[in-house]
């Protein structure tokens, strides 16, 4: 340390101990600013760490993968999950977990009284790793992971429907393709209600659910990832967004009509709002869009095949099950096309027959070989899904919708999500705290920077002779202005330690004391406590702004005083 | 009177007792198809229709709410538009459907928005795919008994002769997937309806109890949902002022909807 630093050290301490009231006044002022600050501050990480690892996790992880069915209408349904996990496992730098969200908002009847609430499906195995999660209020945990057709349900959701463990629930909900279930659970246990946005949740046996709505093995209704560092979703999403880019939807399968062998062809569906031109050109019959059953044969096969004739398509699924393990489409030649030319022919199907074909019998991936065929004329056939872009907000991610209402398409829209932008509203009040945090950091620091600018000017006034004595005795200018700022710099760092203290025993007061919420209230808990979630890079902010703050406000003082005379210092006592 | 008159004559009246009575053995039991097709034939109308329609919702907890609508539809292409009259908090919001398009309108936002067919229509119980015109010939088939033999029978509902058949979805986009249906005898008119969701549980019962001539076709007058899932529940739908003359084009289309939401 600088050696005259530490010769004015003591007689800094001494100067302060010697006016130790109005200095211990002002130190608590600081103190207590401090304190403010960082509990504040504390408090808004604190509810911005519920609402995102709690709530908004909870409700779409950290990032999401859905697949929007039949693009315009809201039916999330994700056909070939395997084919998204293979991605995501391709590319698992910092993945802490994937899962499948399978829930359905649903009609839940107690004894005699229903409520709406949200059917959520969860791996027992997994639960059973995790039980500590689920504060189990009256009944049984291990019934629940033995029971598929068991349920979990809250406790202010079972007084409301007057249920108890071993009572049935009724609920009522739609499946996949829009029809009504009605399936009927044991409640298994009754759970402590957490907040009013799980307690809207009523867990169920994940695969039971699945079945019910409808969804095969294969089939998920959203894909979600859980990273090992929740910051880093938007860069991860932005990573798979790119590797989910569709390939052309083409299938092979044997095309064969009433008198004729079979031959092997691809197939695809042209895309939507494709317009046949003189490149790619109708030679014979017409090409109707809308056709229920319509295939647009190549040139070539005009030699076997008429309009008008009956043709059928099978093809292979890519996921065969014990009913079938392929598929046949009964197609009516409507005309003949000129314009693609490749190893195997390519029939055009109507958009109208390949939707409703393709993505309830996911085909057999064609093959790269056959894929290379047609990739130069991949612009002209439909693809697999539409990608669609990246948002940003909240308000995007509606109008991206409302965007994509509007196209013909009707097949599968993929979106790439993170909680952040379908929780916007919960950064941006995040955002508002941290504005009125700023204000009163600003608030603070002026009412501190005063502060100690008066008290300073005071303790000038009031110690000229001492200023006088010392600068008479050969007291550089520069030493009496380090004495002052070194005077009150020590304060700060006292009263930035004093504050510190004060608002960690703040913290752990408050919340020590069990708070009753009620619904709204209870966003803001966690177990029924304030929540604070101390960010050490914000304290470290906040602490140097104070001592900045401090320098600032007694820089200037401090100079007037070294810049005295000592002649007129001294004169001021006469 | 003549003892051999007597006996022939209460003979006769016993054949004819026991022939009343066995009539069905000899009334043909139709199959599904025929069925189906009749009752199509009886309730299509092919034409347009424009109507008042006001439903009564009934729930034991929330009270009673009438909702009151215009209702237009054009068979000739499966367009339907509907617009929400009453209650003051419904009025303006409207439901249009061109093509395989549902759309939903909301005066407050003026915003369109795409939905599903078993969107519930302003809050009520109906939903919007019941609005549609649909072919039962089209949507359902007879199921099909441990023999494989149609599920049809004979039955009375009340004092009218019914066929009773048991139905399954042939398509996936039906709202409930079985329904047991009593078939008016004489009219092929569809009188109570059983709909079952997908895991055979009743859900929702529908009486159809008033039926009203148009031309030459029936149109129910009123008719009652009862949910069997919330007892208690219950939905009155009573359509008037039905007119079928030709509907103009522009009427089934957003900026006429959003026009008379203003």
């Amino acid at each position: 340390m600088n050696g005259r630093i530490r010769v004015l050290i003591k007689p800094a301490v001494r100067n302060l101990v010697r006016q130790y009231r109005r200095n211990i006044l002002l130190a608590l002022a600081m103190a207590l600013g401090l304190c403010i600050l960082i509990s504040a501050s504390a408090f808004s990480e604190g509810i911005t760490d519920m609402m995102f690892n709690k709530f908004m996790s909870l409700m779409c992880g950290h990032v999401e993968i859905a697949v929007r069915e039949n693009a315009a209408v809201q039916t999330d349904v994700i056909r070939d999950r395997h084919r998204f996990e293979k991605i995501l496992r391709e590319n698992a730098e910092g993945i802490k977990e994937i899962s499948e969200s399978i829930s359905v908002w649903a009609r839940v009847l107690g004894i005699a009284k229903a409520e709406g609430m949200v059917l959520t499906g969860i791996e027992p195995e997994k639960a059973n790793k995790d039980r500590n999660l689920f504060k189990v209020y009256d009944g049984s945990f291990d019934e629940f992971i033995s029971d598929p057709q068991s349920a979990l349900i809250y406790k202010k959701r079972a007084v409301n429907m007057n249920v108890h463990p071993g009572d049935y629930i009724h609920s009522r909900f739609n499946n996949i393709f829009g029809q009504m279930e009605a399936v009927k659970y044991r409640v298994a246990a009754v759970l402590e209600t957490e907040s009013m946005f799980q307690d809207m949740a009523v867990y169920v046996h994940q695969s039971t659910l699945k079945s019910q709505l409808g969804l095969k093995p294969h089939e998920t209704k959203r894909i979600w990832m859980y990273l090992e560092n929740p910051l880093d979703a938007l860069k991860f999403a932005g990573k798979i967004h790119e590797k989910c880019a569709p390939h052309t939807a083409l299938y092979t399968g044997m095309l064969s009509g009433e008198k004729n062998t079979e031959i092997k062809c691809a197939a695809a569906a042209p895309h939507p709002g494709f317009m046949f031109t003189n490149h790619l050109s109708i030679v014979s019959g017409s090409y109707n869009a809308k056709s229920k059953n319509g295939v647009i044969l190549p040139d070539g096969l005009s030699g076997r095949y008429r309009i008008g004739d009956s043709v059928s398509y099978t093809y292979a699924l890519k996921y065969p099950n014990r009913e079938k393990s392929g598929t046949t489409l009964r197609l009516r030649v409507e005309g003949f096309y000129r314009g693609i030319d490749s190893q195997i022919p390519l029939i055009l199907l109507s958009p109208e027959v390949h939707y409703a074909a393709y993505y309830a019998n996911l085909p057999e991936a064609p093959g790269e070989t056959i894929e290379a065929y047609f990739k130069p004329y991949q612009e002209f056939l439909a693809k697999e899904w539409i990608l669609m872009r990246r948002s940003s907000t909240t308000d995007d991610i509606i109008v991206k919708y409302s965007q994509l209402n509007k196209k013909p398409w009707k097949g599968h829209a993929v979106d790439v999500k993170t909680m952040y932008e379908t929780g916007t509203q919960i950064l941006q009040f995040q955002q508002a705290i941290d504005k009125l945090i700023y204000i009163a950091i600003i608030v603070i620091l002026f009412i501190v920077l005063v502060g100690l600018n008066n008290t300073l000017r005071m303790t000038i006034h009031e110690r000229k002779t001492e200023i006088g004595t010392l600068r008479a005795i050969g007291m550089q200018r520069g030493d009496v202005r380090t004495l002052f700022m070194l005077e009150y710099m020590l304060l700060a760092c006292a009263a930035a330690a004093a504050g510190l203290l004060f608002s960690v025993l703040l913290m752990a007061g408050l919340s020590a004391i069990p708070i009753d919420g009620g619904e709204i209230g209870s966003m803001f808990l966690n177990d029924n406590r304030l929540y604070f979630l101390i960010n050490i890079k914000k304290i470290a902010a906040f602490t140097a702004g104070l001592l900045i703050i401090t320098a600032i406000a007694v820089f200037l003082p401090a100079r007037r005083a070294s810049k005295m005379k000592p002649s007129e210092a001294l004169q001021q006592y006469e | 009177m003549n003892t051999k008159l007597k006996i022939l004559r209460a003979l006769s009246m016993f054949v004819l007792m026991s022939g009343a009575g066995n009539i069905s053995v000899w009334c043909r039991i139709p199959g599904a198809d025929e069925l189906l097709k009749k009752i199509d034939a009886a309730q299509t109308l092919g034409t347009d229709i424009s109507a008042q329609v006001s439903f009564l919702q009934v729930r034991p907890v929330q009270g009673t709410n009438r909702y009151s609508m215009e209702y237009y539809r054009r068979d000739a292409d499966d367009a339907f538009l509907l617009i929400m009259l009453a209650p003051r908090v419904e009025a303006g919001n409207g439901y249009l459907k061109t093509g395989d398009s549902f759309w939903m309108y909301r005066r407050n936002t003026r915003t369109f928005q795409h939905i599903n067919r078993d969107e519930n229509i302003g809050g009520t119980d109906v939903k919007s795919g019941d609005m549609e015109s649909k072919k039962l010939s089209d949507q359902f088939k007879a199921k099909l008994d441990s023999d494989g033999k149609e599920i049809i029978s004979e039955t009375a509902l009340g004092a009218q002769k019914t066929w009773k058949i048991t139905l399954i979805a042939k398509v996936d986009n039906v709202t409930y997937p079985m329904q047991v249906m009593w078939v008016a005898q004489e009219t092929y008119l569809v009188l109570k309806v059983e709909n079952y969701s997908r895991s055979g549980t009743l859900m929702v019962t529908q009486l159809f109890p008033k039926y009203m001539p148009v031309q030459g076709k029936y149109i129910p007058s009123v008719f009652y949902s009862i949910d069997n899932f919330e007892k208690g529940n219950m939905t009155v739908t009573e359509i008037s002022s039905v007119n079928l003359s030709k509907i103009p084009d522009h009427i089934f289309t957003k900026p006429y909807l959003e026009s008379r939401s203003k």
